[in-house]
């Protein structure tokens, strides 16, 4: 039995000396003679190359899968390099003699199916083309004659990074010149819309010239593409301590996935640690690096692909501008971040009700729920320099600040992640009181940084008051310091929004443009963004009149000055589309998101996020002219890109899916739209919402639930809607709340309890009357859920010139074709039954049939219109007319809907009298 | 979804974690039998293919806990999966040594289906088995970090995280074992 115990301190200490020095050292020590003896044979063995375990393990494992062959197309394999997960890796010289090109042999392992193969060489032309000083090339590939793939890469003669470093110990500028290299590398990749998927030093090799190779770019996703037929869950390659956080979930794998893994390795090379936490010793020689350094790194390996840089030059501008000491823009907050932070916190218009005709619903992209992001030391450094990005004196001065009043809140665990940050905030707001006012425009921009931080916290209140005092007093000193305070005062204004104080956020977006308009007359993408934010918070106050003319100018802005700024405009477009598909104006909507997709696909890449918003725009436009086959694929194909290129849950997602619901909804296939629903909320809880989201869901629930006759369990999810408006108390005159008590009135309706429902959807209509005006869609769909009301209600007095009315303000907002058309003949029909006029009945529904069979709607509408003219042909004794419409839509019916459901019950009922097994 | 008994071998694994010993063995045998089974089913499938220890390794863990699997759990798992390596490539060579002599009937198919005789590879490798036997008498943390590397696959930092010590410490002990095992296959 070996005694290694007590010699391997002796070993430790000594293995790493020259043989002269070990001879001497082992002689000195005090040891027993098998100890000695045992000593010498280890450092002996410790000393000789190569690895006789592995080699042992590998012949074992070779033994069990003896080699056929050891030629590969063209090449002839010399000897193992190594193996991986992957596959195994050969050096190979050309067969026909030329050998100065030795390449890199890569036996892929796992591509069963010929369809496999087919994918895996259509990736291998997509990988060939990249051609770059810093990527080892893909120079050949093909398929042994047993079928097994290998590639033919460059084959690089170098160290893998962190050995180089480890023999060459360099400076902090040589190794950010090795980084520069390497963010070149994967530039030119993610150029040809290749990401490597697996980043990690031993796939950096430098060579003995200095030179920089990156190897096996998009190999990880070959192997994944052989292997999809195989499994269904994919067997993701990647590298722990590398890999990004959506890559280690199994989510969707972007660019950004990469700038992560470059995240950790530029911190690794710097300081031989991954983690900014880690405590082992260091590989390499270890480098100091300073705040500016560490927040370059937190930016590129921000836990959600959306907050690091967008792009591989991006990161290596912010190294170049730290190297030249310029202020890095690791925090600056950019404007169309700015944007959708503001309509994320305002949460714009909400997906409506699900009656039939949706009247769609608008845009809430909450991409970032500030209060999930898992702040620690490196971002609050960030955010300290965010502050005054112009100003890196005043940054240094606010950073130091905040790592006091950091020490001063948790001094055991400081610079620690587990810091709560409101403890961190509540520490510093304290601080910040107790400092003595020498000087007052320090505290007043600390105070403004606060205010944001706790806005993002959701904590508004503090937000306000601290923004306030932040602002009070404050005069531009010049012209870039007024346009940083705009920022501010935009800020403010969301800030004021959220606290329901309409005026006061008003005023500060007032400022804000005001300021840009005097200090910046010439910027129109200012402009453009302060009109975009003065149109959201009309929006918020309710009067989207104001609001559409606002964004309008916005938009017709964007297209006359032809703004460079894409993205300002695309925003435009989609806030303009959404707002007028909200008030019903389908066909303008339809035209503006349709612009927008059209400056999209001239600008952008045709997977580009922006182009999302517009899509789903588009689709709300759609679904507003009454078209949701039409608003179908679209949501889908948003859907789909959405998990393809940023994430498969998060707020988008739930914006989605919740359409996607709705739309389903609207063709009458309410189990999908049940499950769709189910996933939105999945993407939800993910997400976090507020009470004002959470009631639309469950509105839209209790809307499906109606939809196919559970009544009881549609009142319930509407109750659970409104006390949730309740508990964030919710104003009367809301919107959402107006929309929701709609529901409510609706369904109230359809259970019988006719007076209270007729009650309120007037008082309903009259609120609408004076907040939308007459020619809102709102006022329609009220006007027509009266008279729709009036028809169950037998009461033609009252519903005849409702049902006028609606028709004469739904063709003001929708196309002739739109579904509530053939929905009014329904109701005339039944208005005509009661005054046995069965020939103008007869016609009516004739039409409604006809409109409903051609129009693309849902096949549930018509099997309820095609039975009432079963209803109205039992009347005019034809009942072999009668059985046979009957006869088509039962089945659709049953499917669909509940018993209880008032159509099919009624259809059921005259089933029964015909008899005859229907 | 992984092949199969995903499930089981997560609950496996977590009640393994819970502290039950039995759960281990139950799962040391099934990663033992699908160990050997993809041994022999990647022959069938490509000949040509080589398939490391490593490889092994991760193709079992694929297989049978799925690609996403946590690590607390993936960490267990090389445990195991790094022992039955050991154990298949062992038993293979073994085999092969033993001829036809027949003997330990029951784990020899993929012996059976290779139809390679034992040589010096399988020597080495069966005296490799028996140093480690050895060391783990005195040091059973190296035979762990050795197993973990070499049948595992696992990097020293992976290593590290699963036996809950320093890098430091991983590239130390490897390092006196490394030159133990040597001196072991060399005398």
């Amino acid at each position: 039995m070996p005694e290694l115990d007590h010699i391997a301190e002796h070993f430790q200490r000594l293995c790493g000396l020259s043989e002269e020095l070990q001879r001497v050292e082992v002689e000195r020590l005090d040891l027993q003679d098998a100890d000695h003896a045992l000593l010498v044979r280890l450092l002996a063995a410790d000393r000789r190359d190569g690895d006789p375990v592995q080699q042992a393990i590998n012949e074992g494992a070779l033994a069990l899968a003896p080699r056929a062959s050891t030629r590969v197309g063209a090449w002839q394999l010399r000897r193992e390099l190594g193996s991986g997960g992957m596959g195994t890796v050969f050096l190979a010289e050309r067969i026909d003699g030329n050998f100065d090109q030795r390449v890199a042999i890569k036996l892929l392992r796992g591509f069963p199916t010929s369809d496999s193969i087919r994918r895996l060489r259509q990736e291998r032309q997509i990988l060939a083309e990249l051609d770059h000083p810093h990527i080892a090339r893909l120079l050949d590939g093909g398929e042994t004659a047993d079928g097994q793939p290998w590639l033919a890469m460059e084959f690089v003669d170098g160290l893998p990074l962190l050995d180089h470093l480890r023999l060459q110990p360099t400076r902090l500028r040589d190794r950010l010149q090795l980084f520069d290299a390497m963010l070149d590398a994967v530039e030119h990749a993610h150029q040809h819309l290749i990401v490597h998927r697996d980043l990690k030093p031993a796939n950096v090799l430098v060579t003995p010239d200095g030179v920089v190779k990156l190897l096996d770019f998009g190999i990880a996703r070959l192997i994944e593409t052989g292997e999809q037929g195989q499994r269904s869950t994919s067997t993701r390659i990647f590298s722990r301590g590398y890999a990004s956080p959506e890559q280690k979930a199994g989510a969707t794998i972007t660019t950004a996935s990469d700038i992560y893994s470059l995240g950790v390795m530029l911190r690794e090379l710097l300081t031989g640690q991954r983690k900014a936490d880690a405590e082992s010793p260091a590989a390499i020689e270890a480098l100091k690096i300073d705040a500016e350094l560490a927040g370059i790194i937190a930016k590129a390996t921000e836990m959600k692909p959306g907050d690091r840089y967008s792009s591989a030059s991006e990161f290596r501008d912010d190294l170049d501008r730290y190297r030249q000491g310029r202020p890095i823009r690791a925090a600056a907050t950019t404007r169309s971040y700015r944007i959708r932070k503001f309509i994320g916190r305002h949460r714009l218009g909400v997906a409506a009700s699900v009656v039939a005709l949706a009247i769609g619903t608008a845009f809430v992209w909450r991409l970032d729920r500030e209060r999930e992001r898992a702040l620690h030391a490196e971002s609050t450094a960030q955010r300290a320099l965010a502050a005054s990005e112009q100003d890196a004196a005043s940054a240094r001065a606010s950073l130091e600040f905040l790592t006091d009043a950091l020490t001063a809140a948790a001094p055991d665990v400081a610079m620690s992640r587990q810091v709560g940050v409101r403890d961190l905030l509540d520490a510093a707001r304290r601080k910040l009181e107790a400092r003595s006012a020498v000087d007052g425009s320090f505290t007043q921009r600390l105070q403004r940084l606060l205010a944001t931080l706790y806005a993002q916290l959701g904590e508004t209140r503090i937000a306000r008051d601290l923004m306030r005092a932040g602002l009070e007093g404050i005069a531009p000193a010049d012209s870039a310091d007024a346009l940083r305070l705009a920022d501010d005062y935009e800020e403010y204004s969301s800030i004021l929004g959220l606290v329901e104080d309409g005026a006061g956020s008003l005023a500060a977006a007032q400022t804000a443009a005001g300021w840009r308009e005097q200090f910046a007359p010439e910027d129109d993408v200012l402009r453009v963004r302060s009109l975009q934010t003065l149109g959201m918070v009309s929006h918020r106050g309710g009067k989207d009149e104001e609001a559409i003319d606002l964004i309008r100018k916005a938009y017709r802005l964007g297209f006359d000055k032809s703004i460079a700024d894409v993205d300002s405009s695309i925003e435009s477009a989609q806030l303009l589309a959404s707002l007028l598909a909200t008030r019903g104006d389908c066909e303008e909507a339809l035209k503006v998101a349709d612009g927008g997709l059209a400056l999209a696909k001239a600008k952008l890449p045709s997977d580009a996020p922006s182009n999302l918003p517009l899509m789903r725009a588009r689709a709300s436009a759609l679904n507003a002219c009454g078209r949701p086959t039409d608003a179908e694929p679209v949501l889908r194909e948003a859907i789909a890109m959405q998990e393809r290129v940023v994430a498969a849950g998060g707020s988008r997602m739930m914006s989605l899916t919740n359409d996607l619901a709705v739309t389903l909804n609207d063709l009458g296939r309410y189990q999908e739209a049940a499950e769709m629903l189910s996933r939105s909320d999945k993407a939800m809880n993910e997400v976090g919402l507020g009470k004002l989201d959470e009631a639309v869901s469950w509105t839209n629930r209790a809307g499906i639930l109606e939809n196919a006759g559970d009544y009881t369990g549609s009142l319930g999810a509407i109750d659970n809607a409104i006390n949730l408006l309740d508990a964030d108390h919710i104003a009367a005159d809301h919107q959402v709340r107006r929309r929701i008590e709609r529901s409510r009135a609706r369904t109230l309706g359809l259970i019988g309890q006719r007076e209270e429902a007729w009650n309120e959807l007037s008082r309903l209509r009259e609120l609408c009357r004076s907040i939308e005006g007459e020619e809102s869609g709102e006022f329609a769909m009220l006007t027509w859920q009266l008279a729709s009301l009036a028809s169950r209600a037998k009461d033609p007095a009252r519903g005849l010139p409702l049902l006028e009315e609606s028709e004469r303000l739904w063709s003001a907002l929708v196309p002739p074709s739109h579904p509530v058309f053939a929905h009014a003949q329904r109701a005339r029909a039944e208005f005509a039954v009661l005054r046995h006029a069965y020939g103008e009945a007869d016609l009516a529904l004739a039409k409604a049939v006809s409109a409903l069979e051609q129009g693309a709607a849902s096949p549930v509408d018509l099997a309820i219109a095609r039975a009432e003219l079963a209803g109205l042909r039992v009347r005019e004794h034809r009942p072999l007319e009668a059985r046979q419409l009957l006869g088509q839509s039962m089945p659709v019916l049953r499917k669909a809907l509940l018993p209880a459901e008032v159509n099919r019950a009624r259809a059921e009922r005259l089933a029964g009298e015909l008899g005859g097994g229907i | 979804m992984a092949e199969s008994s995903e499930h089981d071998v997560t609950r496996l694994i977590n009640r393994w974690r819970a502290g039950e010993e039995d759960a281990r063995v139950t799962l040391m045998d099934l990663v033992y039998s699908r160990v050997r089974a993809i041994a022999g089913q990647s022959l069938r499938h490509t000949p040509a293919a080589t398939l490391s220890a490593t490889e092994l390794a991760h193709e079992a863990l694929m297989r049978m806990l799925g690609g996403d699997a946590p690590w607390e759990n993936r960490k267990h798992f090389f445990n195991v999966v790094a022992q039955a390596t050991r154990q298949v490539l062992v038993d293979a060579a073994r085999k092969r040594s033993a001829g036809k002599r027949g003997g330990n009937v029951d784990r020899v198919d993929i012996a059976a289906a290779l139809n390679v005789s034992g040589g010096k590879d399988d020597a080495t490798l069966l005296q490799l088995d028996s140093a480690l036997t050895e060391l783990g008498r005195s040091n059973p943390r190296q035979v762990k970090m050795i197993e973990l590397v070499y049948f595992g696959g696992l990097d020293r930092c992976e290593v590290a995280a699963s036996l809950g010590v320093s890098e430091g410490t991983v590239d130390r002990d490897l390092r006196l074992a490394k030159a133990w095992l040597r001196t072991a296959l060399e005398s």
